[in-house]
């Protein structure tokens, strides 16, 4: 006993100094904590310093403890002379066991004595309450000295064990929908909980933390008594190169993991969380309309849209089709939609504003059956090859009005030579080119013309062929793409080949072809870079082409930067001279030497809706 | 030599795994994650981004390798096997340095190689011409020279062993500090080497930066070389030997160097400037009278407006004279609450986004021009008398708009409105031209009232007479006059009119419009009603002494006491007929005015009751 007491003596007279002083930095911080927090106004209980206090100060404290008590001990070799004393090994570890833990429990009753007496003057904290959040912290207090009693016996493993475990804790965070604190021992002190459950104790919580911190100082207890204190002598050294350069590897591979498993996660889909949202469960979709006055405007557009998609998902075979949400942003106008794209959530949504007079449901229709049909095959539909289907059958599905203008359209875009297999397969470059529109337009004249020579069945069919499958998420896709070519895959499901196909693609836009010049009137655009200025000439073969404005576009680009970043396109626009055969713009000053520029001219014609797109390029600015 | 830089070399190979893993990971994460096809080499490599994290794991990198060359040798001592070897200390050190060059130059290339395969797939049209060898070679070079200034910074810190990293944390801050005060100074630090500068699609070799960089490390290696070759032991006797003695002194100090530390780190200004608001692109168009400015989103409906602009702009040019040949500013971003379009001297602002019936933009539009060509006409004495002007200028304008094409703006309506408040709030010329009857009743007066006595200048002196008293009112050797209605004799006299003969055919009008309404009026109700306080809340609530015709509701507002600007407030759905009922919204406080009024008709303004006050 006496022995005991002596250690018990050296114990608090090598530590009680630094103790007493972390005692009271924690006191003074404490005090100012609850001075801060009671003059701010957004703070609704100042019961909130408790867990803050329990997962950073007392957490800290912990770990030093673990540090002086134990890691020193064996770093120094002070541990020979208690081992000389006539004491039993697991006496030892008893006292430093008891000592920490009661080093802790003085420094979290602080914290919890004057969080409460700080909080009795603003709110009711009653003794059963207040018996709550004592239970709590010597729950968390258990598992917790257990952690740090645990580790400290681990020598020189025990840095790579608290990173391990704190990169654990990051990993669970970034990879589960739960935050650290959620877990059950953390959970006794999430900061969100404690300070409000006034009637409910978290039993499981409270004795899993028991179970753990029990098991970690039982742990804690073999590491230090095991083999008469040889193996946590054997543990304490330094760590070689190789296990510092393994342990690293470790951490980089734990890493990695966390960052696949975290790309892998399941998202869920978006949600409205408004009242105001027409629902049609049959066809996966949902308008958001704000206001009961553009209820009507909504369920409009539903019935017109709804039928569509159910239709969609009973040929296609889907057993659920991925849920579209439609949002109303009535600061667009009918001609404007918008692809939201949503990280952190799965499925479609789509702005547009179904309320306003000029409202294009069409276009707005095939930009949800495009975005279904895409996430329906995990973002492969976009694939470069495909994507001409894609654009082109969601425009087929939902277009039933007369489609003599969008095939005016797509003769206009092969007025210079109708485009090859080589080209269609570079879509991505191809819509830059000729802007959404006309490439849209394009692409229903081919599923239009497919439906013709190979029927309605075939274009479902390779539509299903190409989008109506889980794409993996990996290289696995790319040999899916390597052993599944688009032209192969086209024969299977129409029976024709992919070049004779193009042909008769290309005779049935010849009809139109003489109509588009004369409409049209030969638009040729061009643009010149010369020093700081850039210009986009105009000029058309036919005086009486009907053109009301035509648009300069142009926009820098970022290096690296693949397409246009919408919001960041500048446009120009000039209304044209009726019977002038050509117009200039001159922009000085706009971009500078080594810029890379997207430029674009489009042109407004009486009687069409939208502006079609003569000419668009990159360009370096030199000087 | 050779051996010992081989024995070194092979001690360092055991960190390349980790940092192959670090550097080069994702060709793991990358074919596990994404279709090699889609890959582009500018989403992956992290020396292409200028947020990305590598420059400073590079730099890492080197601090690291330098740690695991000289300290351990000394502490364990092994160094001395290294000294009676046949090889100066001069040879020891550059074997060192050379194999920590070798690790770093290894892994530098592994990184750019594997970034370079893991691309070499993508087939993509837009994302896959990315790459060139050019910048992959800046790339490497940039990598591996912050890694090696890394090197030779460790190298000279690591002679203070841990107590480096605290002198690197405090440098870190200066030159961080440093950069804040004169940001012409961040070539400082030698992270900024690796952070990628374009222009166009050309890397940019920071040279400045670089040949700084280089000197200093030169200078660092060789006070590391003298360091570790002279005085290693001495070193390595004073840091853990003697420190041992003092260790709860050197302890306290490091921890509150350390505190020290993270309180500067932590008031370093090191917030990003403000980002712009996010905003929609706009677009311009100039026509022959106007340069429009318009959101692309609503690009359809700005180019059918625009398209009208000139033909507007000539109708009023034809009606009213053109003044100055200056172009009319349009700006078609605003968005209010409270307007559909403000005008100044040259400048317009129309709200298209509320607003997207065309000919009710055209309207709006040409009552703006109109707007100008007032102030154009009426010049600086005009400007003087801005207070007399208010129902004349919105008569004027709310005149031509309606004369020149029909809109979804009812003119029968908004007579009715006029007819309205003519009855009952008994308005007359002289509470007409007074500011207090828009406070007192509705602002809106002045377009309806005002129009109708535009028509009847226009009735009694024809369709020019208004564009004449503008001119008039803009007369230079016009007295500046405070009373309104001498004011208006005098504008009126100067134009050639009877100023008595307008005011008698306006009052004749409204008569006339009082037969043709009878029924309108009869059905038109007064609204009475209050504020009252439930639970803390209040609420606006109101009755009509007459049941409301179908298609009618009762509507109230709200503004700051006597102030400008009104908020509508929407009466509860659920409401019996002729009651209303609704919460003031937040943020009017205890003390507000409110008023009530009808709303019968969407194409004309609501008519009001007068306006009253909640005193709390």
């Amino acid at each position: 006993m006496r022995a005991l007491r002596s250690l018990l003596f050296k114990e608090l007279k090598a530590h009680g100094g630094a103790y007493a002083a972390l005692f009271v930095i924690v006191g003074v911080f404490l005090e100012l904590s609850i001075v801060g927090m009671s003059r701010n106004e957004s703070q609704t209980t100042l019961l909130s310093v408790i867990p803050a206090y329990l997962l950073s100060f007392v957490a800290l404290a912990g770990a030093i403890l673990g540090k002086r008590l134990i890691v020193d001990e064996y770093q120094l070799h002070t541990n020979e002379f208690l081992q000389a004393l006539p004491l039993r090994r697991t006496q030892l570890v008893l006292v430093k066991y008891l000592l920490g833990l009661s080093a802790l429990v003085l420094l979290a009753a602080l914290v919890l004595i004057a969080g409460i007496l700080a909080a009795v003057r603003s709110e009711p904290v009653g003794w059963n309450f207040a018996g709550l959040l004592a239970l709590r912290t010597g729950g968390y207090l258990l598992f917790w000295w257990g952690i740090c009693f645990c580790y400290s016996f681990t020598g020189r493993f025990r840095p790579a064990l608290i990173w391990g475990s704190l990169l654990s804790l990051i990993g669970v965070s970034a990879t589960t929908d739960s935050d650290f604190v959620d877990l059950w021992p953390f959970h006794l002190v999430d900061p969100a909980l404690m300070p409000y459950q006034r009637d409910v104790f978290p039993h499981k919580e409270f004795w899993v933390s028991i179970a753990l911190g029990l098991a970690l100082t039982g742990i804690g207890f073999w590491l230090g008594t095991a083999r008469e204190g040889r193996l946590v002598s054997q543990l304490s050294g330094r760590l070689s190169q190789r296990e510092k350069s393994a342990i690293g590897v470790v951490m980089v591979l734990f890493l990695l993991t966390t960052s696949i498993v975290d790309l892998k996660k399941k998202k869920e889909p978006y949600q409205f969380e408004s009242e105001a949202v027409l629902k049609v469960p049959e066809a996966s979709l949902e308008i958001l309309y704000h206001e009961r006055e553009y209820e009507r405007a909504a369920k409009q557009f539903s019935e017109w849209l709804a039928p569509r998609l159910i239709s969609l998902q009973k040929e296609l075979g889907v057993p659920k089709l991925p849920p579209a949400r439609i949002v109303l942003a009535s600061e667009l106008d009918g001609l404007t939609r918008q692809l939201v794209p949503v990280k952190e959530t799965d499925g479609v949504l789509i702005r547009c504003n179904f309320t306003a007079r000029d409202f294009d449901r069409v276009e707005a229709g095939a930009l949800t059956v495009h975005t279904i049909l895409n996430r329906l095959c995990n973002g492969r539909a976009t694939y470069d090859p495909n994507h001409w289907l894609l654009d082109g059958f969601s425009e087929w599905w939902v277009e039933t009005n007369d489609i003599s203008e969008r095939l005016l359209e797509s003769a206009f875009v092969v007025r210079d030579g109708f485009p090859d297999s080589r080209t269609l397969a570079r879509w991505g470059a191809f819509g830059d080119r000729h802007g959404e529109r006309l490439s849209n337009s394009f692409s229903l004249s081919g599923v239009v013309c497919l439906e013709k020579v190979a029927g309605r069945k075939a274009v479902v069919d390779l539509v299903r062929a190409h989008f109506v499958r889980t794409a993996h998420t990996d290289i696995r896709e790319s040999f899916y793409q390597w052993t599944h070519s688009p032209q192969r895959i086209f024969k299977t499901q129409t029976q024709l080949e992919f070049e004779d196909f193009l042909k008769r693609w290309e005779a049935s836009l010849a009809p139109y072809s003489e109509k588009q010049e004369r409409l049209f009137g030969a638009p040729q655009g061009s643009f010149s870079v010369e020093g700081d200025k850039v210009s986009a000439t105009l000029r058309v073969a036919s005086n009486s082409a009907p053109i009301k404005t035509w648009t300069f576009l142009h926009t820098k680009l970022a290096p690296g930067q693949s397409g246009i970043d919408e919001f960041k396109l500048k446009q120009e626009v000039r209304t044209w001279t009726p019977g002038a055969s050509s117009d200039e713009l001159t922009l000085s000053k706009e971009y500078s030497h080594g810029d890379l520029v997207w430029l674009g001219l489009e042109v407004d014609y009486e009687g069409t809706t939208y502006p079609l797109r003569i000419v668009a390029e990159r360009r370096e600015v030199k000087p | 030599m050779k051996a010992l830089f081989h024995k070194e070399l092979r001690n360092l190979m055991s960190l390349f795994p980790v940092f192959f893993l670090l550097f080069c990971g994702d060709i793991i994460v990358v074919p596990l994650t994404q279709p090699l096809d889609e890959v582009s080499w500018f989403e992956i490599h992290s020396g292409l981004s200028a947020d990305s994290i590598g420059p400073f794991l590079f730099y890492l990198m080197g601090i690291i390798v330098a740690y695991s060359l000289f300290p351990r040798e000394y502490e364990e001592r092994t160094i001395e096997f290294l000294h009676s070897l046949p090889v100066s200390r001069g040879q020891i050190f550059v074997a060192k340095w050379m194999a920590g060059t070798v690790l770093i130059l290894a892994v530098c290339l592994c990184h750019e190689i594997t970034n370079a395969v893991m691309q070499m797939g993508n087939g993509d049209s837009l994302t896959s011409a990315q790459f060139r060898w050019a910048t992959l070679l800046k790339l490497l070079f940039l990598a591996s020279t912050t890694a090696l200034v890394g090197l030779a910074h460790g190298l000279l810190l690591s002679f203070g062993r841990q107590f480096g990293f605290l002198f690197l944390g405090f440098a870190a801050w200066g030159v961080g500090w440093l950069q804040s005060q004169y940001p012409y100074l961040h070539f400082l630090d030698p992270l900024s080497m690796a952070k990628p500068n374009f222009r166009g699609m050309s890397l940019i070799i920071p040279w400045s930066a670089l040949s700084w960089h280089v000197i200093t490390s030169l200078l660092a290696l060789l006070v590391s070389y003298r360091l570790w070759s002279s005085r290693g032991h001495q070193g390595t006797y004073l840091l853990v030997q003697r420190a041992k003695l003092h260790r709860k002194k050197l302890g306290c100090l490091t921890g509150v160097a350390l505190i020290v530390l993270v309180v500067l780190f932590l008031g370093l200004d090191d917030s990003e400037p403000a980002e712009e608001a996010p905003s929609y692109a706009t677009a311009r168009i100039e026509t022959d009278h106007y340069n429009l400015t318009f959101p692309v989103s609503l690009r359809g409906r700005a180019l059918k407006l625009a398209s009208q602009a000139d033909s507007i702009y000539r109708y009023v040019d034809e009606q009213m004279g053109e003044v100055r040949k200056e172009r009319i500013i349009a700006d078609l971003t605003d968005v209010s609450r409270e307007h559909l379009g403000i005008a100044s001297l040259n400048k317009i602002r129309v709200d298209i986004a509320s607003n997207q019936e065309p000919e009710l933009l055209e309207h709006i539009l040409c009552h703006e021009t109109v707007h100008v060509f007032c102030f154009r006409l009426s010049g600086p004495r005009g400007r003087q008398h801005l207070e007399h002007l208010g129902f004349f200028s919105e008569g004027t304008a709310e005149y031509f708009a309606f004369e020149r094409a029909p809109s979804s703006r009812s003119r029968r309506d908004a007579r009715r409105h006029a007819l309205a408040m003519y009855k009952h709030h008994r308005l007359d010329f002289s509470t007409l031209v007074s500011a207090q009857t828009a406070e007192k009743y509705d602002e809106n007066v002045n377009y309806t009232l005002g129009e109708l006595w535009v028509d009847a200048l226009v009735e009694c002196y024809g369709k020019d007479a208004p564009t004449r008293v503008w001119k008039a009112i803009g007369r230079e050797d016009g007295p500046r006059l405070e009373a309104a209605l001498v004011f208006w004799q005098d504008s009126l006299q100067a134009a050639g009119y009877s100023f008595e003969r307008v005011r008698s055919r306006w009052l004749e009008q409204l008569k006339q419009l009082e037969k043709q309404e009878s029924e309108f009026l009869e059905q038109l109700p007064r609204i009475r009603g209050t504020a009252v306080v439930y639970d803390g809340e209040i609420y606006l609530e109101a009755t009509s002494d007459r049941p409301l015709p179908a298609g009618w509701e009762i509507v109230a507002r709200v503004r700051t006491p006597h102030g400008k600007e009104a908020r509508t407030v929407k009466g509860d759905s659920d409401s019996e007929p002729g009651q209303f009922s609704a919460y003031v919204p937040s943020g009017y406080g205890d003390v507000f005015d409110y008023q009530f009024g009808v709303d019968f008709s969407e194409s004309a303004y609501p008519y009001f009751e007068e306006w009253k006050s909640h005193k709390g």
